[in-house]
């Protein structure tokens, strides 16, 4: 179900008191928390060019779970520190058969392959991500979310007490589509 | 479940005090009652479907939405007749650190990897047909004629759900904490304190 249609439910069963703006980003704002439980799940494959360690995940990755290499299978991640004690300190400079990724000092949507690697490769990225379209049984708890951000902030319609009803009824569905779990 | 959308709609209708829908026209029942149905399957999984996929030599990927059209959780999975046995994630990770690559004639398991993915280990190296059974999304509510799809024990929990909704949307807050409370303990849900402090302010 389409992002519009998500928001035209909340503006349903608000009665029309919401604003359309803030729900749209209160809807961004949740799938991006959703995205970093393992829910939306997918992948994206990269090529890997003989030379070249650093690469970009695609924009719409919220967060980069696991690297597998067509070449050497599944890549450890690593912090500097880590990747420092295995390598040496001149880590960066290493070539061979990656099997490990590093995403520090680098920006959010890059990784580097340690050591680079010296033949081409594919990649796959097992990945959250952002969308406009999540499946059908997540749509009414992300509604029920919506509505008690929207009721909660400080508005010509704040109401606390709808907000919180919203709340509850968004952690139930929440827990029953196994989003979240049982306290 | 024999019920129509129809005749559960006249009984919630009838519920919220609007038996002449005034208030919530019988299409925004209906669409409330519909996707509430689904929330319902996601839970219990007694509905089920299953798709037939033929598989990609050498994919052990397999996406939910995509591949497996109105399904929601993958609850078995098998090929040529033969159950292939559920693991997790991370076994796959403690039997192979090559599980995406690895494939033989034979596969012997599957895992969830999120909720919109499944595993197939290992891939299969031929183009088997798969059968995955999975929770699904019920039929959409398109007219009050539609079939309902939920065991008649569920019924109640499809009703006061649909009820609360209604009630949140005419502003009549004052018995929710109560028929929440009843959900909860109807499905072996339990919400945090904070959550029922929240409920009961």
């Amino acid at each position: 179900m389409s992002k519009a249609t998500v928001l035209t439910l909340v503006t349903t069963l608000s009665l029309g008191q919401d604003d359309a703006a803030e729900t749209a980003i209160f809807y961004d704002e949740i799938v991006r928390e959703i995205g970093f439980l393992e829910v939306l799940t997918g992948t994206e494959t990269i090529a890997v060019s003989a030379g070249t360690a650093v690469y970009n995940v695609a924009p719409d990755t919220i967060r980069s779970i696991e690297f597998h290499s067509q070449n050497s299978g599944f890549l450890t991640k690593a912090d500097g520190k880590g990747l420092g004690s295995l390598f040496g300190a001149d880590w960066r400079n290493r070539t061979g058969t990656p099997i490990g990724v590093s995403m520090d000092y680098e920006d959010d949507d890059s990784f580097r392959l340690v050591p680079s690697p010296n033949t081409d490769d594919t990649l796959t990225l097992i990945r959250t991500e952002r969308r406009d379209d999540v499946p059908t049984w997540l749509e009414l708890p992300i509604v029920f979310e919506i509505l008690s951000r929207e009721f909660s902030r400080e508005s010509d319609h704040q109401d606390v007490e709808l907000s919180s009803a919203s709340r509850a009824i968004s952690n139930l569905l929440f827990i029953m589509t196994g989003v979240k779990e049982n306290a | 479940m024999a019920s129509t959308a129809g005749t559960l709609i006249d009984s919630i209708s009838r519920r919220v005090r609007d038996a002449n829908n005034t208030a919530h026209s019988r299409t925004v029942v209906r669409d409330i009652l519909d996707r509430v149905q689904v929330v319902v399957n996601a839970r219990q999984e007694y509905i089920l479907t299953d798709t037939i996929v033929t598989a990609v030599p050498g994919q052990t990927l397999y996406s939910v939405e995509t591949d497996l059209g109105s399904s929601i959780t993958v609850t078995e999975v098998k090929i040529a007749g033969r159950e292939l046995d559920e693991t997790t994630w991370a076994n796959l990770h403690r039997v192979s650190l090559t599980y995406l690559t690895d494939m033989s004639n034979t596969p012997g398991f599957w895992a969830k990897v999120g909720r919109s993915l499944v595993a197939i280990y290992p891939a299969p190296s031929y183009p088997v047909d798969i059968t995955f059974t999975a929770s699904k999304i019920t039929t959409p509510l398109n007219d009050d004629s539609i079939q309902l799809e939920f065991r008649a024990e569920d019924e109640d929990i499809v009703r006061e759900l649909t009820t609360a909704i209604l009630l949140l949307r005419q502003r009549d807050l004052d018995s929710l904490p109560e028929i929440i409370q009843r959900m909860q303990s109807k499905m072996n849900v339990q919400v945090s304190d904070q959550m029922q402090r929240n409920t009961a302010e």
